[in-house]
């Protein structure tokens, strides 16, 4: 349990650094990399909850796929592109203050409501779990996951087909269009 | 293996971590890093709903993590597309030189 | 239930409409791909007989009996969610029917592809209105919006456009964010998803927001409030709505203002007005506040604007407004009003739109205050469509905006707001101003002296838009003829537009049965 703990405050520590890094980096490509650092904590974050389909997914799709688009693009678009280029910066200053006053409120609020109080109600725990706690016992956790995919869930994940369908014609309407524009 | 620490804690490292990206996107203005921001904010998200499904016992928090993730991919790909194809007329990226139009 | 549901084919059924539209986006795509280049402008068709083919199915299961939930309590086709589909099944066909001849005129070459994101964003929207559960709401919000970053983006060399579009994508995200955060709180205070789910533990367990677990609830509320009212564009999350309806191709415009506020309006009712009834002390404020600031905000800032699309665009805030005072009050009542409000509007602002699409030339040009001036003398018939749509949308008797409006603010004042009726008035009255503002430059304004081609010449946004200029004094010169669909679809929306104002009767109880009233 100790050792469960001290992992617990290790990963919450670099997760939180990596955050902060993403947002606080004046080059775009150390963003991007603090960015994986994060994903990749959040995918032990899902280990350590039992959700082991969905640390591997998060690996393989988030810190793997989705992210090396964004460093393509980054050092595609101009890598020295960063903010310490002296910048005509009136507005810069009170902006980032406001935000980050603003953040300090909503962390301060969020963070009451899910720790000041108690937070789960013991009725809330699903009338579910007793089916989804048989189900892991029997076939396991992954294989619980696909049966609620493939079953009760099914819909959703039909319609994240369009959705990605949606994602290629647009994506495909976008490449285009510039490169028809160059050969003009 | 059972929660190393009770729900709240997992809670809370959420609501920093999507609290750092609302920062973000509120104070940055290269685009790239205002949509990194935005991945980190539904990262956070992905991490309470898989706290409260643990903590519940049920199987609807992972669900919408696994199409979160998917739709995140979608739309990685239209968001990236959208600022490369800015840049290419472009060449420069900075949201406070969007100023064709004002007001 | 969850590891052992198996679809049917009744559930299929029971999505219809959106099964209709996806397969004319698919459709499309595909003929795209078969015919030679001249003949895409034919791809319009495909796309109005998706509509009229969910028209149909819209009929269907008006008339099919059963229950009306389906895929185990995701979806449902109850008179709520067919009554918004009508509503949003209007306002794509008219889009539909707008964009041949302007889509050309603007230069686009990728009208197969553009058609397919509208029908794909339509989907979305009915998708999202017959969502009953909160995934459901999340993936229809995100089909919809979708191709609608890409649409608005869509206009070839116009850095306006891709400007919008990347505006409009990274705030609607920002939304989203909020939006999804929203939700996860709401599951772990309830425990379920499913709108029903909430609705059950909420109702079982008397919750508020002192009480201990009472506070993630508020949270998930709040947020979850956010989240929708940045697509409702509700003041104070409307900022993103003028700079994205002024960049868009104007059929986009037209869609997006009345098709992703149906979806959103519906998903409002849903959570809040339905799911989260028992709990309304909790979240009537932030209801109530976000109508009144919408609603005055709204017109204030739309009686300042000297171009038309822009002015439409803030017109369109101020009217989220008059429709938030529907969710805010929680009363069935409040709900029928609402949704007979959204029917009208849409039949309204399209048309509004039309006109300032057969109006304007390329890159955005002509759809200034100014380029209206003397317009009753060169184009009496658009002239006197604009203006019957623009009196509507002050809310002139004799059109569907004045019963609409009327319908609210009497559903108001029964409902214990009389407050929100007397500030809706007095918002309203500031919006007869800049809506007359245009009638008056049509009628009584002559028109400039300076040749519209010469005053396209002088204008710089040209040299960015890097189109010949040649071209261009020829269509400025020549003014831009109607295309027989556009036609088509201006004389279909002036007919909603006064049909709607004087026969209100069937619509009115077809909304009242969606609402659940007698």
């Amino acid at each position: 349990m100790l050792a469960g703990q001290i992992a617990f405050y290790v990963l919450a520590a670099a997760a939180i650094g990596s955050g902060i890094g993403v947002i606080a980096f004046r080059n775009a490509v150390y963003s991007a990399l603090s960015l994986i650092v994060n994903l990749f904590c959040l995918a032990l974050f899902f280990l350590m909850l039992n959700a082991i389909f969905l640390a591997t997914v998060q690996v393989l799709v988030y810190a793997g796929a989705i992210m090396v688009l964004f460093l393509f693009v980054v050092t595609m678009l101009s890598p020295e592109n960063d903010e310490s280029l002296p910048t005509p910066d009136r507005l810069g200053l009170w902006q980032r203050g406001a935000a980050v006053g603003l953040g300090i409120i909503l962390a301060g609020a969020i963070g009451y409501i899910v720790v000041g109080q108690a937070a789960l109600h013991p009725d809330a725990v699903a009338t579910g779990a007793q089916d989804l706690a048989s189900q892991i016992s029997r076939n396991g956790n992954t294989e619980a996951f696909g049966q609620a995919l493939f079953h009760g869930f099914l819909f959703p994940f039909e319609v994240t087909s369009v959705i990605l369908v949606a994602a290629i014609v647009g994506a495909v309407v976008l490449g285009r269009r510039t490169s028809s524009r160059e050969g003009e | 293996m059972p929660m190393p620490m009770p729900p709240n804690a997992f809670l809370l490292v959420s609501a920093i971590l999507f609290t750092i990206g609302v920062v973000g996107v509120l104070s940055r203005r290269n685009p790239l890093v205002i949509f990194m921001s935005i991945e980190l904010m539904l990262n956070a998200v992905n991490l309470s709903f898989m706290t409260f499904s643990s903590a519940l016992h049920s199987v609807d928090g992972w669900i919408f993590v696994f199409l979160v993730l998917t739709v995140a991919a979608a739309e990685v790909v239209i968001g990236l597309a959208i600022i490369v194809s800015i840049f290419r007329s472009r060449q420069e990226i900075d949201v406070d030189d969007l100023n064709s139009m004002k007001g | 239930m969850a590891f052992t549901y198996a679809i049917s084919g009744g559930d299929w059924a029971r999505i219809a409409p959106e099964l209709a539209l996806l397969v004319a986006a698919l459709l499309v795509m595909l003929v795209d791909a078969l015919i030679p280049a001249r003949l895409r402008g034919a791809l319009v068709i495909i796309g109005v007989m998706g509509v009229l083919a969910a028209l149909a199915g819209v009929i269907m299961l008006y008339a099919s009996s059963g229950s009306p939930s389906a895929f185990g309590g995701m979806v449902t086709s109850d008179p709520l969610a067919l009554f918004a589909t009508l509503v949003i099944l209007a306002a794509t066909g008219l889009s539909l029917l707008l964009s041949p001849g302007y889509i050309e005129r603007q230069g686009t070459r990728q009208q197969g592809e553009f058609y397919a994101l509208v029908m794909l964003a339509a989907t979305g929207m009915v998708l999202m209105a017959a969502s009953t559960n909160l995934m459901m709401i999340f993936l229809g919000l995100e089909l919809l919006s979708l191709p609608l970053y890409v649409l608005c983006a869509f206009a070839p060399g116009q850095q306006r456009a891709q400007e919008s579009g990347m505006k409009y994508f990274l705030l609607s995200s920002f939304a989203s964010g909020f939006l999804l955060y929203g939700m996860a709180l709401i599951y772990g205070a309830t425990g379920a998803t499913n709108l029903g789910g909430i609705n059950h533990f909420v109702a079982t367990h008397a919750m508020s927001a002192t009480a201990g677990f009472g506070p993630i609830l508020l949270g998930g509320m709040a947020l979850l409030a956010v989240g929708l009212a940045f697509k409702v564009s509700a003041i104070p999350f409307h900022a993103w709505t003028p700079d994205v309806y002024q960049g868009a191709l104007t059929p986009v415009t037209a869609l997006m203002s009345v098709g992703t506020k149906m979806a959103a309006f519906v998903a409002l009712i849903r959570v809040f007005d339905v799911a989260l009834a028992p709990v309304r002390a909790d979240w009537q404020g932030i209801m109530w506040a976000l109508a009144i600031l919408t609603m005055v905000g709204g017109n204030i800032l739309a009686a300042t604007q000297t171009n038309v699309k822009r002015l439409l665009a803030y017109s369109s805030i101020a009217h989220a407004g008059y429709l938030l005072i529907g969710i805010a009050l929680g009363t069935q009542a409040g709900i029928a009003a609402l949704l007979y409000y959204m029917a009208a509007y849409a039949v309204m602002n399209v048309g509004a739109f039309g006109v300032v699409l057969a109006l304007e030339r390329v890159a955005g040009l002509g759809t200034n205050l100014d380029d209206y001036r003397g317009l009753a003398s060169r184009r009496p018939a658009l002239a006197a469509a604009l203006a019957v749509f623009l009196f509507a949308l002050a809310g002139i008797p004799g059109t569907a905006g004045f019963v609409a409006k009327y319908a609210i603010f009497a559903a108001a004042v029964t409902g214990g707001h009389a407050e929100l009726t007397i500030i809706g008035v007095v918002a309203s009255m500031i919006g007869f101003y800049y809506y007359l503002r245009v009638i008056w430059a049509m009628y009584f304004v002559p028109a400039p002296d300076m040749p519209a081609a010469e005053a396209a010449n002088a204008n710089p946004h040209l040299s960015l838009a890097g189109l010949n200029s040649a071209v261009v004094t020829k269509l400025a010169a020549s003014g831009t003829p109607l295309a027989f669909s556009a036609g088509l679809a201006l004389a279909l929306a002036l007919i909603g537009t006064l049909g709607l104002g004087i026969f209100p009767a069937p619509l009115i109880s077809l909304a009242r049965q969606a609402a659940g009233l007698p």
